[in-house]
């Protein structure tokens, strides 16, 4: 439900795909309900799947609920109850929980490759500023880790880097409904982050930021430690001249496509579009659903969609990419790699090119500043 | 039904068929106070021609059929065992013809979509139901719901122009103009009898809406939110009348009681009536809407309310408009069931009385049940909304608020109630039997155009499976 000077008429991106009513808000409320009423069982033929399959957690139903229906909570609670009684996650979700446990990050990669990153870099263990760089760059994105050191060197601020130490920030098993196993990886990154020193710890991905941010303080309560935004920090930097922004000069329209973590769920509309505005000027363009309306880029909360029913994700990351075609844009700035990924594939087959907030800053940063 | 799965994934594809537990159980309820009805099979078709294969294979097999939209009826309509036609899938627009000013889409759109892509070509729809954001089309017709803006348009039924329809043995019918397959279809008086009529508030007995031609409406150039209270139901009944009988063109007019006014505008420190009106039209027709509206509501003892209120009062209309107002009055957990009848606006002092003297013998509060009552005008007559609220989680509260439902509309009948939909919570047969000729007459046609049965059986009192 959205009111017309919102410009959509749709909430759910699941429901769009899946079309029956067990993929309606309203549905997945029912099926709660039932549940609690004792009508259904969650050993009920398909539920369990259905549970995971149905729903991104990407809050644009609590966001437009006029009564707050908190169906994201609703669905997650299921999720872990489904966990506890042990009736099993999907399998390419019960693959990334291995790897985390084993591993400590979502790729199963070598964890040497962090001490690597690390001393490439010349990235001190300890420090007031302490990068989460995230799984991602170990796998595909390493510029988005390096990007972030090289804007803040270039600012001449010094970051430090937990190396093996810093663990999957355990969002995959936050939404995935293994909330033992993210209380434990919880407790060691905070430990972590502790021994470092820091007193502020800047995450590049959505996902961590959102994890490190409001679950871990939900899980372990509160942290010493301030939690911020690449984009936050970059727009700080700017604003104090620390660092300087080429304008663009093709004439390329640029959009941003808002994660959900870092917008419905944490608030943070403005700093990403002040930035690539400053680059980007008149033409940066919205897509029409943008904000807290934003839709979903089909990844899913910590990945559930992307990893375990990615052709439902395909279909939701297409329609997002047509709406910023619809807007003009040739590139879409995100700020969170797993939209990102989530949004390529579709992005290329329509001429777009999609570029992680930091890596469009790093690359537009002006050398002489 | 593993062998009827197989056929019906045939005819739709595997990914439109389901008969998995939790699915049935999301199907087994809609938006009214009726109890769990579990159907056996989900099916979303998306053509009429699916629709037509399925009605043949369930007349083949003895299946009874249940077309669904948004599930947002207030009535009840379920049936139990179905074969549930999901047609939410079935959601595109055929045509926009300006020429003819019709609209013709599919009966699994939602009002919402339908009026929003009307908006963007500078058009919209006269009646817009509150329910806009999950009635689909197809069941406002099969139902004959009303709108909120019924206030220039009328209920829903008077808009239609034509239908496609298919049949309860499959045939697929197009009525109106439309039944010649070479001429637009931008009439509904062609030919020979007004087929359309026959299924404007069917309840999908007579088959599965697949596709409505309606009327569509210029968009207005501006719009102006007035209020007036009164300090008796009658006087606001009489300007209400009085402003009716100017035609001006009115958006809509509202008039709240004060057991509606508790929960609407509980910071209104109203009288006894509410009347909030929206004119629309041109700068000048709505300069000029507005000084008649004044002129009536004054000389019927009404004042003006205070600029806030008006304010307030505009919100909350926008609210309503998107069905925002009764969850927020009303809270988390509470189901509404409406009471709507269309009647002459002179009757509507008697039946608030009616209604609150009946929930008060009833001692609806004792069951945790909220009445309320208020009417909107429905071109030159107004529909009643008796509203009862009940607890969801409270069995007794759910019950309780179902006899109720029942005791009203029969006491409702005998001053004059014609309630313009009925499901089976307001169509129980001690009211159907009291419509002598008409409820006959509908028996026989049923069992006329559907020999076995098999359109939502045992609705509005008709033969069980």
């Amino acid at each position: 439900m959205v009111y017309p000077e919102k410009g959509t008429y749709k909430i759910c991106p699941a429901r769009e795909v899946l079309g029956f009513e067990s993929s309606t808000a309203r549905g997945k409320v029912n099926i709660a309900r039932a549940i609690l009423e004792g009508f259904l069982k969650y050993s009920s033929n398909g539920l369990p799947d259905q549970i995971f399959k149905s729903c991104l957690l990407c809050a644009n139903c609590l966001t437009h609920c006029p009564v707050q229906v908190d169906l994201p909570k609703i669905v997650l609670s299921m999720r872990q109850d489904i966990v506890d009684l042990k009736l099993g996650v999907p399998s390419q979700l019960e693959k990334i929980n291995s790897a985390v446990e084993k591993k400590h990050n979502v790729f199963n990669e070598d964890e040497i490759k962090k001490s690597i990153f690390a001393n490439e870099l010349g990235l001190p263990r300890t420090g007031d500023l302490l990068l989460f760089a995230g799984c991602y760059f170990l796998y595909a994105y390493q510029e988005i880790a390096k990007s972030m050191v090289k804007v803040l060197h270039q600012a001449g601020i010094n970051v430090s880097y937990l190396a093996e130490e810093e663990w999957c920030c355990g969002a995959p098993q936050i939404f995935n409904g293994s909330l033992a196993t993210a209380t434990e990886i919880a407790k060691h990154n905070v430990s972590a982050i502790l021994k470092s020193g820091a007193k502020q710890v800047v995450a590049p991905c959505a996902g961590c930021y959102h994890a490190l941010k409001t679950v871990y303080p939900e899980l372990l309560g509160e942290t010493p430690f301030k939690v911020i935004h690449s984009s936050e920090l970059i727009y700080r930097l700017l604003k104090e001249h620390k660092i300087e922004l080429q304008e663009w000069v093709e004439d390329t329209k640029i959009t941003y496509h808002d994660p959900c973590h870092l917008g419905r769920y944490e608030g943070v509309y403005d700093y990403p579009r002040e930035i690539i505005k400053t680059i980007a000027k008149t033409n940066f363009v919205e897509m029409q659903r943008n904000r807290e309306n934003a839709w979903c880029c089909g990844g899913g909360a910590g990945g559930v969609t992307y990893i375990a029913y990615r052709d439902m994700a395909r279909k939701i990351a297409t329609e997002r990419v047509k709406e910023a075609s619809t807007a003009g844009a040739k590139i879409i700035v995100s700020a969170c790699p797993l939209c990102e990924t989530a949004l390529r594939s579709s992005a290329t087959r329509h001429g777009i090119k999609v570029y992680d907030l930091v890596v469009f800053v790093a690359q537009n940063l002006r050398n002489d500043a | 039904m593993n062998k009827m799965r197989i056929i019906l994934e045939k005819v739709v594809g595997p990914e439109n068929v389901s008969d998995d537990e939790y699915e049935l159980i999301g199907y087994s309820k809609d938006a009214s106070a009726d109890i769990r009805r579990v159907p056996s099979v989900i099916v979303r078709p998306r053509t009429t021609e699916q629709v037509s294969m399925l009605v043949r294979l369930a007349n083949r097999t003895k299946m009874p059929v249940m077309p669904r939209g948004g599930g947002s009826n207030v009535v009840g309509c379920l049936i139990e065992g179905a074969m549930v036609l999901d047609l939410t899938g079935m959601n595109k627009i055929i045509k926009i013809d300006e020429e003819s000013c019709t609209v013709t889409a599919q009966a699994g759109i939602t009002w919402q979509e339908l009026i929003m892509s009307l908006n963007r070509v500078g058009w919209t729809t006269g009646p817009r139901p509150h329910s806009a954001p999950t009635a689909t089309l197809g069941g406002s017709v099969a139902l004959c719901a009303n709108g909120v803006t019924s206030a220039k348009y009328g209920l829903i039924g008077e808009q239609v122009v034509g239908l496609e329809v298919v049949l309860p043995t499959g045939e697929i019918l197009r009525t109106g103009a439309g039944a010649n397959p070479s001429a637009s279809n931008f009439i509904r008086y062609a030919f020979a009898s007004d087929l359309t009529g026959l299924f404007i508030g069917s309840h999908g007995l007579f088959g599965v809406i697949t596709e409505v031609t309606m009327k569509i409406y210029p968009l207005p150039e501006t719009k102006k939110c007035l209020g007036y209270t009164f300090d008796t139901i009658e006087d606001a009944t009489r300007a209400m009348r009085d402003i009716q009988l100017k035609h001006l063109p009115l958006e809509r007019m509202y008039l709240e009681t004060p057991s509606s006014l508790k929960y609407f505008y509980p910071n209104l420190k109203a009288n006894a009536a509410l009347v909030p009106i929206v004119v629309e039209g041109t700068e000048d027709e709505t300069r000029i809407s507005k000084h008649i509206v004044e002129e009536v509501c004054l000389g019927r003892g009404g004042k003006v309310i205070e600029t806030n209120i008006l304010e307030e009062v505009s919100r909350n209309l926008d609210l309503i408009y998107f069905n925002v107002a009764d969850y927020r009055a009303f809270g988390i957990g509470v189901n509404e069931v409406p009471l709507c009848s269309c009647v002459p606006t002179p009757y509507i002092p008697k039946i608030v009385k009616m209604f609150e003297q009946i929930c008060e013998r009833e001692d609806i509060e004792g069951y945790g049940i909220i009445g309320a009552i208020d009417a909107f005008a429905c071109k030159e007559h107004a529909v009643v909304s008796p509203l009862l609220h009940y607890e969801m989680k409270n069995n007794e509260s759910a019950n309780k608020c179902r006899e109720v439902v029942k005791k009203l509309v029969i006491a409702l009948m005998d001053v004059g109630f014609t309630p313009h939909y009925l499901g089976r919570l307001k169509g129980p047969p001690e009211l159907l039997w009291k419509l002598g000729a008409y409820y006959e007459t509908l028996r026989t046609l049923k069992k006329t155009l559907d020999p076995n049965n098999v359109m939502n059986p045992g609705l509005l009192g008709m033969p069980e499976f």
